[in-house]
Protein backbone atom coordinates (compact mmCIF):
# COMPACT_ATOMS: atom_id res chain seq x y z
CA UNK A 1 0.00 0.00 0.00
CA UNK A 2 1.09 3.37 -0.47
CA UNK A 3 1.41 6.34 1.61
CA UNK A 4 -0.56 8.77 0.85
CA UNK A 5 0.88 11.49 -0.76
CA UNK A 6 -2.02 13.95 -1.59
CA UNK A 7 -3.75 16.38 0.64
CA UNK A 8 -6.86 18.71 1.12
CA UNK A 9 -6.66 21.58 3.16
CA UNK A 10 -9.70 24.12 3.54
CA UNK A 11 -13.26 24.16 5.85
CA UNK A 12 -14.30 21.02 7.08
CA UNK A 13 -17.37 20.82 5.12
CA UNK A 14 -15.71 21.65 1.67
CA UNK A 15 -13.33 19.19 1.43
CA UNK A 16 -15.05 16.30 3.79
CA UNK A 17 -15.76 14.73 0.21
CA UNK A 18 -11.99 14.19 -0.48
CA UNK A 19 -11.87 11.41 2.07
CA UNK A 20 -13.68 8.68 -0.19
CA UNK A 21 -11.57 9.53 -2.66
CA UNK A 22 -8.77 8.08 -0.30
CA UNK A 23 -7.45 12.08 -0.30
CA UNK A 24 -6.18 12.84 3.27
CA UNK A 25 -8.65 16.04 4.80
CA UNK A 26 -7.23 18.20 6.62
CA UNK A 27 -9.78 20.87 7.73
CA UNK A 28 -9.02 24.50 9.08
CA UNK A 29 -10.62 27.35 10.11
CA UNK A 30 -8.36 30.43 9.18
CA UNK A 31 -5.25 31.86 7.37
CA UNK A 32 -2.79 31.22 10.49
CA UNK A 33 -4.11 27.17 10.48
CA UNK A 34 -3.66 26.80 6.70
CA UNK A 35 -0.49 28.50 6.24
CA UNK A 36 0.80 25.87 9.32
CA UNK A 37 -0.59 22.66 7.16
CA UNK A 38 0.66 23.92 3.99
CA UNK A 39 4.07 24.35 5.80
CA UNK A 40 3.52 20.88 7.54
CA UNK A 41 2.38 18.79 4.07
CA UNK A 42 5.05 20.21 2.34
CA UNK A 43 8.03 19.01 4.27
CA UNK A 44 6.45 15.65 5.12
CA UNK A 45 6.87 15.14 1.69
CA UNK A 46 3.32 14.99 0.34
CA UNK A 47 3.54 15.51 -3.95
CA UNK A 48 0.30 17.32 -4.00
CA UNK A 49 -1.77 19.60 -1.62
CA UNK A 50 -4.55 20.59 -2.47
CA UNK A 51 -6.20 24.06 -0.81
CA UNK A 52 -9.47 26.11 -0.62
CA UNK A 53 -9.09 29.36 -2.94
CA UNK A 54 -9.70 31.81 -0.13
CA UNK A 55 -6.60 30.82 1.42
CA UNK A 56 -4.45 31.42 -1.52
CA UNK A 57 -4.16 34.97 -1.37
CA UNK A 58 -3.10 35.23 2.39
CA UNK A 59 -0.56 32.65 1.45
CA UNK A 60 0.80 33.43 -1.45
CA UNK A 61 4.35 34.48 0.36
CA UNK A 62 4.67 30.63 1.20
CA UNK A 63 2.97 29.11 -1.96
CA UNK A 64 5.72 31.17 -4.15
CA UNK A 65 8.50 29.23 -1.68
CA UNK A 66 6.89 26.49 -3.57
CA UNK A 67 6.81 27.23 -7.11
CA UNK A 68 10.45 26.41 -8.13
CA UNK A 69 10.33 22.43 -7.22
CA UNK A 70 8.86 19.90 -9.14
CA UNK A 71 7.00 18.76 -5.80
CA UNK A 72 4.66 19.89 -3.95
CA UNK A 73 2.38 20.79 -6.88
CA UNK A 74 -0.03 23.36 -4.54
CA UNK A 75 -3.67 23.78 -6.33
CA UNK A 76 -6.07 25.95 -5.74
CA UNK A 77 -9.62 24.54 -5.44
CA UNK A 78 -12.70 26.16 -5.15
CA UNK A 79 -14.85 25.46 -2.04
CA UNK A 80 -18.73 25.19 -1.58
CA UNK A 81 -19.48 28.46 -2.26
CA UNK A 82 -18.39 28.03 -5.58
CA UNK A 83 -15.01 29.41 -8.00
CA UNK A 84 -13.82 32.45 -6.84
CA UNK A 85 -11.76 33.21 -9.96
CA UNK A 86 -8.78 32.95 -8.02
CA UNK A 87 -7.54 29.70 -10.45
CA UNK A 88 -8.58 31.41 -13.36
CA UNK A 89 -6.49 34.34 -12.59
CA UNK A 90 -3.46 32.63 -11.59
CA UNK A 91 -3.84 30.83 -15.38
CA UNK A 92 -3.76 34.59 -16.79
CA UNK A 93 -1.13 35.64 -14.64
CA UNK A 94 1.22 32.89 -16.15
CA UNK A 95 0.44 33.51 -19.27
CA UNK A 96 1.25 37.11 -18.88
CA UNK A 97 4.57 36.28 -17.25
CA UNK A 98 5.47 34.29 -20.21
CA UNK A 99 3.80 35.01 -23.09
CA UNK A 100 3.64 38.80 -22.34
CA UNK A 101 -0.13 39.29 -22.90
CA UNK A 102 -3.01 37.30 -22.24
CA UNK A 103 -4.49 35.81 -25.53
CA UNK A 104 -7.34 33.75 -23.85
CA UNK A 105 -8.94 37.51 -24.34
CA UNK A 106 -11.25 37.86 -27.83
CA UNK B 1 27.13 55.70 -22.58
CA UNK B 2 29.52 52.58 -22.78
CA UNK B 3 32.93 52.73 -20.38
CA UNK B 4 35.77 53.68 -22.75
CA UNK B 5 37.77 50.58 -23.30
CA UNK B 6 41.78 50.50 -24.08
CA UNK B 7 41.69 51.22 -28.22
CA UNK B 8 44.52 48.48 -28.55
CA UNK B 9 44.51 45.57 -30.92
CA UNK B 10 44.47 43.18 -28.38
CA UNK B 11 41.74 44.76 -26.87
CA UNK B 12 39.89 44.71 -29.80
CA UNK B 13 40.80 40.74 -30.68
CA UNK B 14 39.65 40.21 -27.16
CA UNK B 15 36.27 41.73 -28.03
CA UNK B 16 35.27 40.43 -31.24
CA UNK B 17 35.93 37.14 -29.56
CA UNK B 18 33.18 37.52 -26.79
CA UNK B 19 30.96 39.11 -29.63
CA UNK B 20 31.22 36.19 -31.05
CA UNK B 21 30.26 33.80 -28.04
CA UNK B 22 27.61 36.47 -27.12
CA UNK B 23 25.81 36.07 -30.54
CA UNK B 24 25.76 32.23 -30.55
CA UNK B 25 24.85 32.36 -27.12
CA UNK B 26 21.66 35.05 -27.93
CA UNK B 27 20.75 32.52 -31.06
CA UNK B 28 20.46 29.38 -28.44
CA UNK B 29 18.69 31.30 -25.82
CA UNK B 30 16.37 32.47 -28.18
CA UNK B 31 15.61 29.15 -29.28
CA UNK B 32 15.40 27.59 -26.45
CA UNK B 33 12.76 30.40 -25.17
CA UNK B 34 10.86 29.90 -28.69
CA UNK B 35 10.30 26.07 -28.25
CA UNK B 36 9.52 26.99 -24.48
CA UNK B 37 6.96 29.23 -25.69
CA UNK B 38 5.82 26.84 -27.75
CA UNK B 39 5.08 24.07 -25.17
CA UNK B 40 4.02 26.66 -22.24
CA UNK B 41 1.07 27.20 -25.21
CA UNK B 42 0.21 23.59 -24.98
CA UNK B 43 0.22 23.36 -21.23
CA UNK B 44 -1.60 26.62 -20.53
CA UNK B 45 -4.37 26.09 -22.92
CA UNK B 46 -5.14 22.59 -21.23
CA UNK B 47 -4.43 24.11 -18.14
CA UNK B 48 -7.27 26.32 -18.60
CA UNK B 49 -9.67 23.06 -19.89
CA UNK B 50 -9.22 21.18 -16.87
CA UNK B 51 -8.99 24.18 -14.82
CA UNK B 52 -13.01 25.08 -15.90
CA UNK B 53 -14.05 21.42 -15.82
CA UNK B 54 -12.73 20.71 -12.57
CA UNK B 55 -13.73 23.83 -10.73
CA UNK B 56 -17.59 23.05 -12.18
CA UNK B 57 -17.39 19.36 -11.33
CA UNK B 58 -15.78 20.08 -7.65
CA UNK B 59 -18.16 23.23 -6.72
CA UNK B 60 -21.00 20.92 -7.73
CA UNK B 61 -19.99 17.69 -5.16
CA UNK B 62 -18.92 19.66 -2.85
CA UNK B 63 -22.54 21.94 -3.17
CA UNK B 64 -24.36 18.04 -3.13
CA UNK B 65 -22.13 17.42 -0.16
CA UNK B 66 -23.65 20.45 1.30
CA UNK B 67 -27.12 19.63 1.14
CA UNK B 68 -26.46 15.94 1.87
CA UNK B 69 -25.31 17.38 5.51
CA UNK B 70 -27.70 19.50 5.93
CA UNK B 71 -29.95 16.25 5.41
CA UNK B 72 -28.20 13.70 7.35
CA UNK B 73 -26.36 16.17 10.13
CA UNK B 74 -23.02 16.42 10.52
CA UNK B 75 -21.97 13.74 12.81
CA UNK B 76 -23.61 11.32 10.68
CA UNK B 77 -22.09 12.41 7.24
CA UNK B 78 -18.77 12.23 8.87
CA UNK B 79 -19.19 8.81 9.95
CA UNK B 80 -20.67 8.13 6.63
CA UNK B 81 -17.40 9.44 4.91
CA UNK B 82 -14.76 8.14 7.49
CA UNK B 83 -13.64 5.05 5.55
CA UNK B 84 -12.42 5.52 2.25
CA UNK B 85 -12.95 2.90 -0.14
CA UNK B 86 -10.73 3.69 -3.11
CA UNK B 87 -7.22 4.69 -2.28
CA UNK B 88 -5.94 7.16 -4.71
CA UNK B 89 -2.71 6.01 -6.32
CA UNK B 90 -0.73 7.58 -8.80
CA UNK B 91 2.79 7.47 -9.93
CA UNK B 92 4.95 10.77 -8.90
CA UNK B 93 7.56 11.02 -11.83
CA UNK B 94 9.41 13.96 -13.37
CA UNK B 95 9.87 15.33 -16.49
CA UNK B 96 12.31 17.30 -18.52
CA UNK B 97 11.24 20.43 -20.38
CA UNK B 98 13.77 22.19 -21.98
CA UNK B 99 16.05 21.97 -18.73
CA UNK B 100 12.67 22.49 -16.23
CA UNK B 101 11.89 19.67 -14.25
CA UNK B 102 8.49 19.22 -13.87
CA UNK B 103 6.61 16.75 -12.34
CA UNK B 104 4.13 14.23 -14.11
CA UNK B 105 1.60 12.86 -12.33
CA UNK B 106 -0.52 9.31 -13.36
CA UNK B 107 -3.13 8.39 -11.31
CA UNK B 108 -3.24 4.36 -11.46
CA UNK B 109 -6.76 3.08 -11.70
CA UNK B 110 -7.98 2.76 -7.72
CA UNK B 111 -8.81 -0.82 -7.64
CA UNK B 112 -12.24 -1.63 -7.43
CA UNK B 113 -13.27 1.53 -9.36
CA UNK B 114 -16.01 3.73 -8.17
CA UNK B 115 -18.01 2.82 -5.21
CA UNK B 116 -20.01 3.76 -2.19
CA UNK B 117 -18.06 3.29 1.08
CA UNK B 118 -21.04 3.68 3.30
CA UNK B 119 -24.75 2.27 3.47
CA UNK B 120 -27.15 3.71 1.86
CA UNK B 121 -29.97 2.62 3.94
CA UNK B 122 -29.64 6.15 6.22
CA UNK B 123 -27.20 8.66 3.62
CA UNK B 124 -28.83 11.17 1.31
CA UNK B 125 -28.84 10.59 -2.48
CA UNK B 126 -26.56 14.02 -3.11
CA UNK B 127 -23.76 12.60 -0.72
CA UNK B 128 -23.89 9.24 -3.09
CA UNK B 129 -23.71 11.61 -6.25
CA UNK B 130 -20.92 13.66 -4.36
CA UNK B 131 -18.90 10.76 -3.70
CA UNK B 132 -19.27 8.96 -6.85
CA UNK B 133 -18.52 12.72 -8.86
CA UNK B 134 -15.19 13.26 -6.74
CA UNK B 135 -14.17 9.75 -7.48
CA UNK B 136 -14.57 10.12 -10.96
CA UNK B 137 -12.96 13.57 -10.91
CA UNK B 138 -10.01 12.43 -9.34
CA UNK B 139 -7.56 11.41 -12.80
CA UNK B 140 -8.72 14.99 -14.08
CA UNK B 141 -7.67 16.62 -10.64
CA UNK B 142 -4.39 14.66 -10.71
CA UNK B 143 -3.52 16.11 -14.46
CA UNK B 144 -4.34 19.06 -12.90
CA UNK B 145 -1.60 19.21 -10.62
CA UNK B 146 0.40 18.35 -12.53
CA UNK B 147 -0.39 20.40 -15.69
CA UNK B 148 -0.69 23.67 -13.55
CA UNK B 149 2.43 23.06 -11.86
CA UNK B 150 4.17 22.71 -15.50
CA UNK B 151 2.79 26.04 -16.17
CA UNK B 152 4.33 27.45 -13.21
CA UNK B 153 7.55 26.43 -13.66
CA UNK B 154 7.43 27.06 -17.35
CA UNK B 155 6.19 30.87 -16.64
CA UNK B 156 9.01 31.25 -14.53
CA UNK B 157 12.19 29.72 -16.72
CA UNK B 158 10.73 31.65 -19.64
CA UNK B 159 10.71 35.16 -17.77
CA UNK B 160 14.00 34.29 -16.70
CA UNK B 161 15.27 33.03 -19.84
CA UNK B 162 13.20 36.34 -21.86
CA UNK B 163 15.71 39.07 -19.45
CA UNK B 164 18.69 37.00 -20.61
CA UNK B 165 17.84 37.03 -24.14
CA UNK B 166 17.06 40.61 -24.34
CA UNK B 167 20.26 41.26 -21.48
CA UNK B 168 22.43 39.81 -24.31
CA UNK B 169 20.45 41.22 -27.30
CA UNK B 170 20.13 44.87 -26.10
CA UNK B 171 23.23 45.46 -23.32
CA UNK B 172 25.86 43.12 -24.15
CA UNK B 173 25.79 42.56 -27.84
CA UNK B 174 25.29 46.34 -28.28
CA UNK B 175 27.88 47.62 -25.90
CA UNK B 176 30.28 45.09 -27.49
CA UNK B 177 29.60 46.56 -30.78
CA UNK B 178 30.10 49.97 -30.03
CA UNK B 179 33.58 49.46 -28.58
CA UNK B 180 34.65 47.58 -31.47
CA UNK B 181 33.65 50.43 -33.90
CA UNK B 182 35.10 52.93 -31.60
CA UNK B 183 38.43 50.86 -31.25
CA UNK B 184 39.00 50.49 -35.16
CA UNK B 185 38.25 54.34 -35.61
CA UNK B 186 40.73 54.99 -32.97
CA UNK B 187 43.34 52.52 -34.35
CA UNK B 188 42.60 53.79 -38.29
CA UNK B 189 42.84 57.59 -37.01
CA UNK B 190 46.06 56.55 -35.33
CA UNK B 191 47.39 55.00 -38.69
CA UNK B 192 46.59 58.08 -40.11
CA UNK B 193 48.56 60.54 -37.65
CA UNK B 194 51.44 58.16 -38.24
CA UNK B 195 51.32 58.97 -42.19
CA UNK B 196 50.82 62.27 -42.28
CA UNK B 197 53.51 62.20 -39.56
CA UNK B 198 55.88 60.62 -41.93
CA UNK B 199 55.09 62.38 -44.65
CA UNK B 200 55.80 65.69 -42.55
CA UNK B 201 59.04 64.15 -41.78
CA UNK B 202 59.81 63.35 -45.39
CA UNK B 203 59.46 66.48 -46.72
CA UNK B 204 61.43 68.55 -43.79
CA UNK B 205 63.97 66.07 -44.81
CA UNK B 206 63.69 66.64 -48.44
CA UNK B 207 63.74 70.48 -47.47
CA UNK B 208 67.37 70.04 -45.88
Amino acid sequence: MNEKKIVAIGDRASIIIFNTAGITTHPVSNEKEAENAVRHFATEGYKVIFISEKYTESLADILDKYRESAYPSIVPIPDRSGAMGIGEKKVIANMEKAIGTNIFDK
Amino acid sequence: MAKRVNPTRMELTRTKKRLATAVRGHKLLKDKQDEMARQFMIYIRRNRELRMEVEELLAKAMRNTAIAEAEMGESAITEALLVPTASCEAEYNEKNIMSVIVPEIKASKSEGGASIPYSTAFSSEYLDMATLDIQKLMPKLMELASVEKTCDMLADELERTRRRVNALEYVMIAEMKSNIKFITMKLEDNERGNLTRLMKVKDMMKED
